[in-house]
């Protein structure tokens, strides 16, 4: 079930960076943030290692995606005001 | 096999799964057998022919899995197996309605079938395999760029024709939106289990189809008309493969707490 929630954020980490002017776009950096708490709210009855490891790669890989995400809009949106 | 994949050990779970898929070529898994569904009216060759077929089947849909997560081949090459479904599969859909969490089944009467019961959809399986050959195998790798995108809208086509043919209270969304309730949270688990896992299957597949169409680009200037009618081109499918990944974020933040425990990986 962990591979849905990652697979779908480069999915649409890919198309933020692709069209980082859509009104989508901004919708798109929050629905990614929320794709941490999914892998966090698997049931599980009790967390194994490598669960736990991997729950702390995801966090990370969708904080970074995120910051990315963000800062593409930031800078496309100052590019295009400034032109 | 299945123990592994549920621990997330994928490459014990591949190992286990060629033993499986060779053991059942000796078995004669591959060929299909018509066989009745009556418990009463099977022999003993019957039933195990049966069973045989069933676990063909099992290991079918795991490969077709394990080959888009990881991008390796297929075990099972449609070339060499016969895949023509079940009988009876669709009839699992009658009675996952109403199976409940001990799996017992009601009505009663339908203890007297050998329904097969699977984790997926087989048909939805054989297009996972099909995109995978058409789109990500080496030989696809070398398409130029008009048959992959012809190939594209092909999958599409039948990926929605599947989705067709599955009963309404089973069937994926084409997109979900924000705030909307897919399936009734009292539903019982194995309801649940199923449409959860159709969604997001689907979802998958349809960001694995046309996530594909973004290998085609124009050789000319970006900023030329060219270039341009090029992105006009496959912008529909770059669309479908966002909006597909958007649906699997949204359905799943509000599906997940419902799965069954223990389904990490």
């Amino acid at each position: 079930m962990s591979l849905y929630p990652v697979a779908a954020v480069m999915g649409l980490f890919i198309n933020i960076i692709k069209r980082p002017l859509d009104p989508q776009a901004k919708l798109d950096v929050r629905l990614l943030a929320t794709a941490a708490d999914i892998t966090r709210n698997i049931p599980t009855q009790r967390l194994t290692s490598s669960e736990i490891e991997h729950m702390k790669q995801v966090d990370d890989f969708v904080a970074e995606l995120t910051r990315l995400g963000e800062a593409a809009i930031s800078k496309a949106t100052l590019e295009a005001n400034g032109a | 096999m299945m123990y592994q994949t549920f621990c997330g050990r994928l490459q014990s779970a591949t190992t286990f799964l060629s033993i499986a898929c060779r053991t059942l070529f000796v078995l004669g898994g591959h060929h299909y057998k018509r066989t009745s569904p009556v418990i009463a009216e099977s022999g003993i060759k019957e039933r195990e022919d049966r069973l045989v077929r069933l676990l063909f089947w099992i290991c079918y849909m795991f490969d077709q899995d394990c080959s888009l997560r990881c991008g390796s081949p297929p075990l099972l090459s449609e070339n060499y197996v016969d895949l023509t479904p079940p009988d009876d599969y669709m009839e699992c859909y009658e009675y996952l309605a109403d199976l409940d969490e001990n799996l017992s089944i009601r009505p009663e009467s339908m203890n007297d079938l050998l329904i097969p019961h699977f984790p997926s959809d087989p048909q939805l399986s054989y297009l996972k395999g099909k995109a995978f050959k058409q789109l990500y195998s080496t030989d696809a790798m070398k398409k130029s760029d008009a048959a992959l995108l012809r190939d594209i809208r092909e999958l599409d086509s039948e990926l929605e024709a599947w989705r067709q043919t599955v009963p309404q209270d089973f069937r994926p969304a084409l997109s979900i939106p924000e705030n909307k309730l897919i399936i009734p949270a009292d539903a019982p688990l194995p309801r649940r289990m199923r449409g959860i896992c159709l969604h997001v299957d689907y979802h998958y597949l349809m960001t694995c189809i046309h996530r594909a169409s973004e290998r085609c680009a124009s050789a000319a200037p970006d900023d030329s008309e060219e270039a341009e009618s090029w992105r006009r081109g496959i912008q529909p499918s770059v669309d479908l493969a966002a909006e597909a990944s958007r649906s699997t974020l949204i359905y799943l933040r509000a599906a997940i707490t419902g799965i069954q425990c223990d389904l990490f990986w």
